[in-house]
């Protein structure tokens, strides 16, 4: 008996407790609110699954999969600003491949003068390589990676412009708009990337040791150096990581409106990637990471935008009461507030083992 | 003579998560006394401090100040009290200068502004009266450990504290620096201020206190006049139990004809060091003596790769190779573990696991993973082995004891399985038990063939344990010694004369 | 005696090395950017008509930038100002109709009141600045979209009619003479600069580092406060991007001004005025030789990126508050 209470306790402490806690209880207030929020329908004609909680983690994807990349840079003790930017990035070099012959088609259409390889290949290959560019300047550099990513996060939109001659171009591409807007096994291909980019990023941490060589370099990165590990190569395949992570967002959001968007594609995605991550208990200043706990940090933020609309609250307040509910789950979180629920869990045992 | 009381702390008892870490200590202070506070690791010397200065509450117990009952808030309330603290591993602000963190938090004021003319003045007479004469304008960074050292005393000379408190103060001072600390305690003990001295270093303790108390496990063992308990005594109390293994330990022999497995000539590094050569046979201890800055540590981390060598050669087993960074140093089978074990050693927030199985794991490179089940044989191998205290290898190693997270880092290099271990300080601020237990690992991985290189401040351990002794001075390997023949007199003979 | 045996590099990389250079690296960087901008522009850029416009771009961040300066110092960041600053403007905009002196109370008291919030949550709660401000930041963005949700939000005539470049060099003045006199001779300076060098280090010297901690975030908020007021001045009606990417723009000039992002000692008050100087007049010469906004982010970005390589402090990794 007093076994299982000193773990409930512990679980008490733990973030992601919260975090789910959180999530759970927004859930359950969308339900209140609208009974039929959990039902989910199927649609022959599009052959895919349909509901409030398919769209949720579909529109989450993007920041999902970001996200991924962020709990690695902030598991380093850093964090990267540039997200945002290289989202626009991807989006404005793919659909630049993404051009037809406008004498031949006036309307856009099924076709595309460059391959469709260099299409999903280009922007990827460039974002890794900015990811590459901002590894280069924290770990050869020495620059404190907030300062490093911020330029590209400054001049990011700016390439995306140029590289576009500050148009926005459209396509119908089909095989694009799958990217976006297709399903595989009923569900839309957003979710299936995200799942196949979850996936792949915790079994390259955890199944093998770069896991723990980031947590390690985010406590120490002096004791890990003289233990050995090459904390430079560490940083340099994060930022890379995130990078790639940012260009695959960038496709599946250009890919859902068919257009780039230099402006406003990505716009404060890091600061909700950065919210997700810490909201899903990875500390800001580096070591222990938990990406199931990222994918559930994401969820809510997505979650509570879907909230708000359902609440009928005017869409310019939107951001006001999304800040306001992740600021609850963050100060539930913080540490007073934890050791204050510890306290009040062990005093409660104390007594109860008094009275015997 | 120590005059009347001033500080008395009666019944002190604090309660943590679980444990007791003071059980009804009391404790007494006169003027014009020094009083050495001893203990274990975890004996609760630092929680007792750390009560006095407001840091801990007590759960039990009365602080009578000048007979005046007392309830300490904070370090800032301790120090308006006239209760002032030197801490052991709490730095100063090491961006500002000198005379800043001597007087920040209460600068002295001239017509509404900081007075700086007075600042830079005061700075400079009191560092004067600890016989440095330095620039106090220059930020504290600039100077060595044991200037910090005493800025932060003169700090706490400057408020005109009435007690003083000491925590492991000489822990990286050298010898001469460690005189000038005691002549300055003797000063500031002159004019009537009580002194509370904690110290590893049992010499130290009969060469200034007055009295001693010991505390054990949280337990008063006793208050004692220094005339009235010899050393062996002192240390049975604090342990616990006799205390002989220190002494039954025997010097690492090496065989005649055995091999050299580590060779260095002539290097050095970009700004401090110019020209090292040494060699080390297998199963060999090798001591490096010499003063804090001589050069010790900056050729102990040349060869490790830590810094770059510029200049000369290292061979492994008659072989040159080149280490660049420390990785290429673990591929050639050795191991390094640095003088800092906080900034460069242990890695406090992932557990025992984690940091046994690091080095071997960085060896084989991320791609190829030790199991879950691979890391734990490995780590609960090495708790046993070492005797590390924990309830099991999933604790974070930052929770330890200084002397356990000295074992954790020493286990993360047997595991290894290195053929060169070169130890920087591995016994510095922990306590007497783990001391011995550290030495006699050393030892024994000599006896298996592992050569050793052991950089101490404390010449008896060095003179115990080494095969040869190599002297440094000033950044230059000045002789090297038989480690049977010769006494602490030779090396602090050669320490201050430079020569053999 | 440590130092004469050591192998010193020669006189001139040394001083090129030193805190002293690095110092005077900000102050060369403007005048080097000053001086390619008057060859571009062929000296128009000192004309002045040309320089008080320039000057006109220079006062509202330079006042809020003094604020965040006390923050950066603490080794913390604040990512509210641009919404602070929009929020803070329509209240001042609101109460020009009352009264002018209310309406400046009431801008700095409300840019006072989010900066509270903001020292709130990061002290009692033990939060990262970052994490905070960031909510804040998205909080107050979502207030200010709000409010001008439906048209823009006027200020009084008789506000607009104080927009003089009087007024508003002697309020910035006031500003950075006040702030550099608390910086420099009070204690305020040294306990801010001692928490950012080391927090434990200055608790355990009795500096109360949650009040520094906590007071600091308010100044950041008030002088921003203020800003609204010199900002409503100048534009006279306040749309949902007032203040839009301020952050930004206040981050980038302080670190080209040469703060250290980890603030701490080494901070100078010079870092305020010469980093908003010389993102200003990088600002407006692009602007003037006819770069396309694109163009003109990538241009800055790259001067950036040279100006961090040469003066950046390497911490490596070194942690935000």
């Amino acid at each position: 008996m007093t076994m299982k209470k000193t773990d409930f306790s512990g679980i008490m402490q733990s973030k992601v407790t919260w975090a789910v806690i959180a999530e759970a209880l927004i859930l359950l207030v969308c339900f209140l609110i609208r009974p039929d929020f959990f039902s989910i329908s199927y649609q022959p004609s599009t052959g895919m699954l349909y509901g409030s909680l398919i769209d949720i983690v579909n529109r989450s994807a993007e920041i999902t999969i970001i996200s991924m990349g962020m709990t690695l840079v902030i598991a380093l003790g850093g964090t990267d600003l540039s997200v945002g930017a290289l989202v626009a990035v991807a989006g404005a070099i793919a659909l630049k491949f993404l051009r037809w012959d406008v004498l031949t088609y006036t309307t856009p259409g099924d076709y595309t003068v460059y391959p469709y390889i260099l299409v999903l290949g280009v922007p990827l290959i460039v974002c890794a390589l900015m990811g590459l560019f901002n590894g280069f300047l924290v770990a050869k550099g020495g620059i404190q990676p907030i300062i490093a990513t911020l330029i590209l996060m400054v001049c990011g939109r700016g390439i995306a412009q140029i590289l576009t001659d500050g148009k926005q171009f459209t396509t119908g591409y089909s095989p694009f708009r799958i990217i976006g807007q297709g399903s595989f096994l009923c569900l839309p291909m957003p979710i299936i990337i995200t799942v196949i980019v979850v996936i792949a990023v915790a079994l390259f941490t955890r199944k093998t040791a770069f896991g723990a060589f980031v947590e390690s370099v985010g406590v120490n990165p002096s004791a890990s150096r003289l233990s050995g590990i090459k904390a430079g190569s560490v940083i340099l395949i994060v930022f890379m990581i995130t990078g790639l992570l940012s260009g695959i967002a960038g496709l599946i959001y250009s890919s859902r409106i068919m257009s780039n968007d230099s402006n406003n594609a990505g716009l404060n995605f890091e600061m909700d990637a950065i919210l997700a991550v810490v909201i899903g208990g990875t500390n800001m200043a580096g070591g222990r990471f938990s990406l199931a706990g990222t994918v559930i940090g994401s969820l809510i933020i997505r979650t509570i935008v879907t909230f708000v609309y359902y609440f009928g609250i005017v869409a310019e307040a939107t951001m006001a009461f999304k800040a306001l509910i992740i600021a609850v789950v963050i100060v539930l979180q913080s540490e007073p507030v934890r050791r204050y629920f510890a306290k009040r869990s062990a005093l409660r045992q104390a007594r109860s083992g008094g009275a015997k | 003579m120590p005059g009347k009381n001033i500080l008395e702390m009666k019944g002190i008892t604090i309660q943590f998560p679980g444990v007791k870490a003071l059980d009804g200590v009391d404790f007494s202070l006169c003027e014009g006394e020094i009083h050495s506070l001893l203990g274990e690791n975890g004996a609760g010397k630092s929680t007792l401090i750390k009560c006095l200065t407001g840091v801990n509450r007590m759960d039990e117990g009365k602080i009578i100040l000048d007979g005046r009952e007392i309830h300490p808030t904070g370090p800032g309330n301790a120090i308006e009290l006239g209760i002032s603290a030197v801490f052991q591993e709490i730095n100063l602000c090491p961006n500002l200068s000198v005379a800043e963190n001597i007087f920040v938090g209460r600068q002295p004021m001239k017509h509404g502004q900081i007075d700086w003319n007075e600042i830079n003045r005061r700075a400079e007479e009191l560092m004067s009266r600890f016989h440095l004469d330095i620039d106090v304008t220059r930020p504290l960074s600039y100077y060595s450990t044991a200037i910090q050292q005493m800025t932060s005393i003169a700090r706490a000379v400057d408020i005109q504290a009435k007690i003083l408190i000491l925590d492991e103060p000489t822990s990286s001072l050298d010898e001469n620096e460690v005189q000038l600390l005691f002549t300055v305690m003797r000063q500031l003990k002159e004019s009537g201020m009580g002194i509370i001295f904690i110290t590893h270093f049992l010499d130290q303790i009969y060469a200034v206190s007055d009295r001693m108390t010991i505390l054990r496990n949280g337990h008063l063992v006793g208050t004692y006049n220094i005339n009235e308990l010899g050393k062996v005594e002192l240390v049975t109390k604090m342990v616990g139990k006799d205390m002989d293994v220190i002494f039954s330990l025997k010097r690492a022999e090496v065989k005649d004809g055995a091999e050299i497995v580590l060779k260095a000539e002539h290097i050095g590094d970009a700004s401090k060091i110019n020209d090292i050569s040494l060699d080390l046979r297998k199963g060999e201890l090798m001591g490096f003596a010499g003063l804090l800055g001589s050069g010790r540590t900056e050729t102990a981390e040349m060869l490790f790769g830590a810094t770059k060598t510029v200049r000369g050669d290292i061979f492994i087993d008659g072989e040159k190779i080149e280490i660049k960074q420390p990785f290429d140093a673990i591929k050639a089978r050795l191991a390094f573990c640095p003088e800092d074990r906080k900034r460069d050693g242990i890695i406090g927030d992932l557990s025992i696991r984690e940091n046994i199985m690091l080095a071997v794991q960085s060896r084989k490179g991320f791609m190829h993973p030790m199991t879950r089940q691979e890391q734990e044989e490995l780590a609960d191998k090495y708790i046993s082995i070492l005797g590390i205290v924990t309830p099991d290898c999933e604790k974070k190693a930052g929770e330890l004891s200084g002397g356990n997270q000295q074992k954790v880092i020493l286990a993360r290099w047997m595991a290894a399985n290195p053929k060169v271990l070169i130890l920087d300080e591995p016994t510095r601020g922990i306590d007497i038990g783990a001391k011995a237990e550290i030495q006699r690992l050393m030892l024994e991985m000599c006896k298996d063939g592992v050569s050793v290189i052991f950089i101490s401040s404390e010449l008896d351990e060095i003179i115990r344990c080494s095969t040869r002794i190599i002297i440094m001075r000033d950044r230059e390997k000045v002789a090297e010694v038989d480690g049977s023949t010769c006494t602490q007199q030779d090396i602090l003979r050669i320490i201050a004369e430079g020569a053999a | 005696m440590a130092e004469k045996n050591e192998l010193r590099p020669s006189k001139i990389s040394e001083f090129f090395g030193s805190d002293t250079f690095k110092g005077l690296l900000p102050f060369i960087g403007l005048v080097v950017i000053l001086g390619i901008m008057y060859w571009l522009t062929e000296g128009r850029i000192m004309q002045p008509k040309r320089l008080r416009l320039l000057l006109s771009q220079v006062y509202y961040p330079m006042i809020v930038a003094t604020g965040v300066f006390f923050v950066m110092t603490l080794g913390s960041i604040d990512f509210t100002e641009g919404s602070t600053l929009g929020v803070a403007s329509i209240v001042v905009s609101v109460l020009s109709f009352y009264s002018i002196p209310l309406a400046v109370l009431g801008g700095i008291l409300t840019g006072a009141a989010i900066g509270a919030v903001n020292g709130f949550f990061h002290v009692r709660f033990r939060l990262q600045s970052f994490i905070v401000t960031i909510c804040t930041m998205y909080l107050f963005r979502g207030v200010c979209a709000y409010l001008t949700t439906e048209t823009a939000i006027p200020a009084s005539a008789e506000i607009k009619a104080l927009d003089s470049d009087n007024l508003k060099i002697a309020i910035t003045l006031g500003v950075l003479i006040i702030a550099f006199f608390l910086f420099k001779f009070t204690r305020i300076g040294n306990d801010v600069k001692a928490v950012g060098s080391g927090e434990t280090a200055a608790r355990f010297s009795g500096v109360r580092t949650d009040r520094v901690k906590f007071l600091a975030f308010v100044a950041a908020g008030a002088l921003t406060g203020l800003a609204a007021f010199v900002n409503v001045i100048k534009v006279g009606s306040i749309t949902s991007t007032a203040g839009n990417q301020l952050e930004t723009q206040i981050l980038i000039s302080l670190v080209l001004g040469g703060l250290p992002i980890t603030g701490g000692a080494k901070v100078r008050f010079s870092n305020i005025v010469v980093g908003t100087l010389m993102y200003t007049v990088l600002n407006n010469g692009l602007v003037m030789l006819g770069f396309e906004s694109a163009t003109q982010q990538l241009i800055k970005g790259i001067v950036f990126l040279i100006f961090v390589a040469l003066t950046i402090d390497r911490k490596a990794l070194k942690v935000i508050k």
